[in-house]
This record gives C-alpha cells, sequence and structure tokens, in this order.
C-alpha cells in the first residue's frame, strides 16, 4: 500500500515537528523530484519519531544549524534525480506548448493548408524564461531567509509563490499582446513530440530506479483515493435522506447504486476513445482531401507524435474508471459492499507486501 | 584549521564498519556514532554517505515498516562493502601511523630532553 510520510507528522510534537517542517520545506524549495522528496522525508521522520520517543533533544539529530544540516542532507541527492526533476518540469512545459499548438489547428477548418499554419511562440517563451528565472531568485532568496526567521513558513513560501505566478502571468499576457515569434506549427509539435518520446523512453530506462516499486499495483493506488471519495458520496447521501425523514442507505445498498450509476462506463471509454481516434482520422481524411499523399502521411505522422502521449494520458485515467466498474460488479456478485471489499483488499496487498513489519 | 575534511573522510568508513557488524538503520547507526564522540559533528552528513555507499554498492537496504509507522531503511554490508572496509582500515592505519610520528615527535622530543 502507497503511503507518504506525511500521514506521520501528526504523531511529531514541540521542536521535532518545527524542525521537521523546515526541513520539509527546505527540500521541497529544491524542487526534487516528489519520489525523492518522499523518500528522503521518510527516511527522516523514522528517526526523528525514534529520537522523540526515547526523549533525545532534536538537536542530537540535525545539530545547531538546520540551514548547514539542510544543505548536507539535500546534497545525497545525486545528478540524475535533479535531471528528472528537471525534466518532469520541462514536460509540463510542452504539453502546454502541444495543447496551444493543436488549438492552432483549427485554422484547418478555414482552408488553411496545414504545412502553412504558424504558432506565436513568444508568449510560451517569455512566459517559460521569466519562470525560470522568477523561480530561482526566489528559491534562492527563500532559502536563504527562511533559518534567518523563525516565521517564514510554508504559508509564506505559498504566498511568495502566488506572487511568482501573477508576475508570470501578467508576462505571459504582455508578450501574447506586444510581442510574436512566428513559427510553423508543425515544427513545435514535432519538436515537443520527439522530446515527449524521449522523455517516456529514458524515463522506463534510465529512471527507472527512481520509480515507484513495481510490486504497488496500480489498483492499490486508486483503493486510497476511491475509498475516501465514496465515503464523502455516502455520508452526503444519507445526510440528505435523513433530512428527508427517509433511511438511510447501507453500504451494500450504496454499492448497488454505485453499480448501477457506473454500469455504462465501459461504453463511455470506448466512446471516447473512439471519438479521439476520429478527430485523428477526421484531421487525416482533411489534410489528405486538400494535400498530396507525401503531405498527408507526414501530418499524420506529425499529429500522431502528439496523439501518442495523450493516448497514455488518457488512458491511465480510463484505467481508474474500469477497475471501479469492474470493482463494483463484483461486489454485487459477491452480496459484498464496496467498503468490506476495499479493506479485504487492503489487507491482501499488506499481506502480499514486499515490505515485512519490523519486530522490535 | 579547517578539521571537517578530515572527519568526513573517517566518518565514511567508521559508518561502514559499524554497519559490517550487523544490520542496522539510521537511527541506530546515528546513536552508535554519537556514542563514539561524533555527536554534533554530523549535521546532515549521514545520509549523503549512506547514499554514496550505496551507489558504490557497498551496501543494499532492504524496507521494512517501523513500528512508528513509517517505512526504515535497514542497511546490510556487501561484499564489495567488505573489501572496501578491508582497504580502508589498511590505509587508516597506515596514515595515522605516520601522521602520528609527524605530529608528536617533537612532544618525545621534549619528554626526552625533560
Amino acid at each position: 500500500m502507497l503511503e507518504s510520510y506525511v500521514l506521520y507528522k501528526k504523531k511529531l510534537e514541540g521542536q521535532y515537528l518545527e524542525t521537521f517542517d523546515k526541513i520539509e520545506l527546505y527540500s521541497i524549495t529544491r524542487s526534487l523530484d516528489i519520489n525523492t522528496h518522499e523518500e528522503l522525508m521518510m527516511d527522516l521522520i523514522d528517526v526523528f519519531l525514534t529520537a522523540q520517543k526515547n526523549g533525545k533533544s532534536v538537536k542530537n539529530i540535525v545539530g545547531n544549524d538546520v540551514g548547514s544540516f539542510c544543505r548536507n542532507f539535500c546534497s545525497g541527492i545525486g545528478l540524475k534525480n535533479q535531471i528528472k526533476g528537471f525534466a518532469d518540469s520541462f514536460k509540463r512545459i510542452t504539453w502546454l506548448i502541444l495543447i496551444f499548438c493543436i488549438i492552432d489547428l483549427f485554422s484547418l477548418f478555414e482552408g488553411v493548408s496545414y504545412f502553412e499554419i504558424q504558432s506565436n511562440i513568444m508568449p510560451i517563451l517569455a512566459g517559460g524564461l521569466i519562470g525560470i528565472i522568477l523561480s530561482f531568485v526566489f528559491g534562492a532568496i527563500f532559502k536563504t531567509l527562511m533559518f534567518r526567521f523563525k516565521k517564514i513558513n510554508m504559508k509564506i513560501y505559498s504566498i511568495g509563490l502566488f506572487i511568482c505566478v501573477i508576475i508570470f502571468t501578467g508576462s505571459f499576457i504582455f508578450a501574447t499582446n506586444k510581442l510574436s515569434i512566428n513559427v510553423f506549427n508543425w515544427e513545435i509539435i514535432l519538436a515537443s513530440g520527439v522530446y515527449l518520446i524521449a522523455y517516456y523512453i529514458l524515463r522506463k530506462v534510465y529512471f527507472q530506479k527512481l520509480m515507484k516499486p513495481q510490486k504497488i499495483r496500480f489498483s492499490d493506488m486508486v483503493i486510497e483515493e476511491i475509498q475516501k471519495s465514496w465515503h464523502k458520496i455516502i455520508t452526503n447521501k444519507n445526510k440528505r435522506l435523513l433530512k428527508k425523514g427517509k433511511e438511510p442507505l447501507t453500504s451494500l445498498e450504496f454499492t448497488k447504486s454505485m453499480q448501477k450509476k457506473h454500469r455504462f462506463d465501459e461504453w463511455i471509454v470506448l466512446v471516447g476513445w473512439s471519438i479521439f481516434i476520429a478527430i485523428y482520422l477526421g484531421f487525416g481524411i482533411k489534410v489528405g482531401l486538400e494535400s498530396k499523399l507525401f503531405d498527408t502521411v507526414m501530418f499524420m505522422i506529425i499529429v500522431g507524435v502528439v496523439y501518442i502521449p495523450i493516448a497514455f494520458f488518457i488512458r491511465s485515467s480510463t484505467r481508474s474508471i474500469i477497475w471501479q466498474k469492474k470493482t463494483l460488479d463484483i461486489c454485487v456478485q459477491e452480496k459484498i459492499d464496496i467498503f468490506t471489499y476495499i479493506e479485504n483488499k487492503k489487507i491482501e496487498t499488506e499481506n502480499n507486501d514486499f515490505v515485512e513489519v519490523a519486530g522490535d | 584549521m579547517d578539521d571537517s575534511q578530515l572527519l568526513k573522510g573517517i566518518l565514511e568508513g567508521c559508518i561502514l564498519s559499524i554497519i559490517s557488524r550487523n544490520e542496522t538503520y539510521g537511527y541506530e547507526i546515528l546513536s552508535e556514532l554519537d556514542k563514539n564522540g561524533f555527536s554534533n559533528l554530523l549535521e546532515g552528513t549521514l545520509y549523503p554517505i549512506l547514499s554514496r555507499l550505496e551507489n558504490k554498492g557497498c551496501i543494499t537496504c532492504r524496507k521494512i515498516k517501523s513500528p512508528f509507522g513509517p517505512i526504515r531503511k535497514y542497511y546490510s554490508i556487501t561484499q564489495e562493502g567488505e573489501l572496501t572496509l578491508e582497504s580502508f582500515l589498511e590505509n587508516y592505519e597506515k596514515v595515522t601511523k605516520s601522521a602520528q610520528q609527524i605530529l608528536f615527535e617533537d612532544k618525545k622530543g621534549d619528554l626526552s630532553n625533560a
């Protein structure tokens, strides 16, 4: 079962909690890959909890200078992790660029030939450059001040980030209105698509060790989130029923009602995928009717390069939907409510998990 | 004179030596170092050293749920680590012998003159 260190933070008290918050904040300002950050914090929280239980002062663990501790603590992060963190940020920007380029594709319906469509990349360039400079400067200033002033905490960091976002958005809007660099749409899509494919291949091959352990199954990842959201739904539903003077739903009745609600999910997923593929083919047919075969094929390849990463993204979302429907079907068939099923699944997962329970 | 570089060089060997005795975890290593006088000198250097040793293949770790809940890493020494430790101990002996001769030669001379 996937767990975050955040679950154990509430067990820390006083100086331990204060110090841990500082170290956590420092780690966040380092913009580490999320798995690296989780692993570092999980290591540290175990040491803190053990030391707290043994009545040791937090200074026995971190020394007199928390800033120095943080710098040393995070210095063990290898180049691979830092590269992955940077590549992850760049991946998000690339997705944003692709979305804008796809929006520009609608010029096709105005009779413009695909290879003549141009996109203004100035907003992305200006915004991206300013974003990078801002985050670098803000991070450097914040890291210096956070150890000098006790009151600097996550709230202040969030406010600072918010101000940076406003400056970034303002420069983005200014760049859109005042400046322009027009580049052929197909060039941007090709470059972005190549980057994304390279990123996902590298992630699989080079960053494999930095990824979550493969023994954690997909269904285990969604269990926690689905359980929370279904608990909320049944609680709110029963509140409304009680207000109307009606009997609240039992867990089994709720499971049956959710199963009915989700019975068409597989069809919806199928229709969704069909529309997705139809749009791709639609673009192809439109370009094919107006251009030579070679141009059409090139266009399909370039748009295909965009479609593959989007397809991966949609696949992840649809897997969650399909899993929910299958689980509800199993529950109704076996006449067991969904919450009991999930608890049993959790126990089963913990027993099969690679994580053992310490004896001491 | 900055002693931190001297300490950092020795710490890696000391940590490897602690791990070689039996499988252990972060807090236990810190306690052992503290018991032997390395307390306020650590300031976060333990984790980068453990990370370095793992990357070099000198130690492996397995993850176990601690009694407090978080996943705890238990470290044990590998064959590669044993060889590294052996080499460190040899070099340490050589260096300390030579350093002692130079550093304490004047004092020995004073004692014999007195």
